[in-house]
């Protein structure tokens, strides 16, 4: 984010929040095209998970373009200084002396959680593409042996529950009257330049 | 935690994680957010 943005209060950019967004979109879709059929709701689930999984595919990739030459990795990876700011925030100690970033400890905890989970199930997911007949694709289940069939599909499922843990966390704290100025921030782009202000 | 099958040779074969746990994540979430809520309380009390 540009130094101009930063100065009018801009916190997150148009792309970003649409990304946001559509990246939600994508995960309830999946997570209720998953789970639904599991509570006994029955429905023709597997078109609609598969398609929502291509869109969060293409949408992750977006992200990574993002990433990668517009924002820069280092807003959001984890560091020293964010190890410094949990302890100190487990002795309630102040944030005096630490850096002022863009996002605190716990967000890029959150974000590293998140992301390694979605991946996992990218990946998995993309691989199960293979067992189903689309338009674009005739089903090939024997590009890999039933073992490891059995292992994609652990790794998948045990990532959808962790993800979908990490959602309900998620949409908790959004919602909590002091975390009210990041929500507004992914709405209509402005908001709080640092989640963490070093007080330095 | 796990599921498993026979398959046609009638070996035991690996198909996913059992969603009989489904109730996990939702159960953790809640825990995090009575603790979230519980903290915040005490630390407004102290």
């Amino acid at each position: 984010m540009s130094e101009n943005d930063r100065a009018s209060g801009i916190r997150h950019r148009l792309a970003d929040r649409l990304f946001h967004w559509a990246m939600a979109l994508a995960i309830i879709t999946l997570g209720a095209t998953a789970f639904l059929p599991i509570l006994g709701i029955r429905f023709e689930w597997v078109p609609i998970h598969w398609i929502a999984g291509v869109a969060l595919t293409l949408t992750v990739l977006f992200h990574l373009y993002r990433v990668l030459f517009v924002h820069g990795l280092s807003a959001m990876i984890p560091g020293g200084e964010d190890l410094r700011e949990v302890l100190r925030d487990a002795r309630r100690a102040d944030h005096n002396g630490l850096t002022d970033a863009k996002y605190d400890a716990l967000q890029k905890g959150y974000h590293t959680a998140t992301s390694l989970t979605v991946l996992a199930l990218l990946a998995t997911g993309l691989v199960m593409l293979a067992k189903i007949d689309t338009t674009f694709w005739r089903r090939n289940p024997g590009i890999l042996t039933d073992q490891t069939w059995g292992l994609i599909y652990v790794i998948h499922g045990a990532a959808a529950m962790v993800l979908l843990f990490l959602f309900l966390i998620h949409v908790y704290f959004a919602l909590i009257p002091s975390h009210r100025a990041f929500l507004v921030a992914m709405l209509r782009g402005r908001g709080p330049e640092n989640a963490r202000k070093g007080q330095s | 935690m796990l599921r498993y099958q026979q398959d046609v040779f009638g070996q035991s074969m690996l198909v996913g994680v059992n969603f009989d746990l489904l109730w996990l994540p939702v159960a953790a979430a809640a825990a995090v957010m009575a603790l979230h809520i519980a903290l915040k309380l005490l630390r407004k009390a102290g």
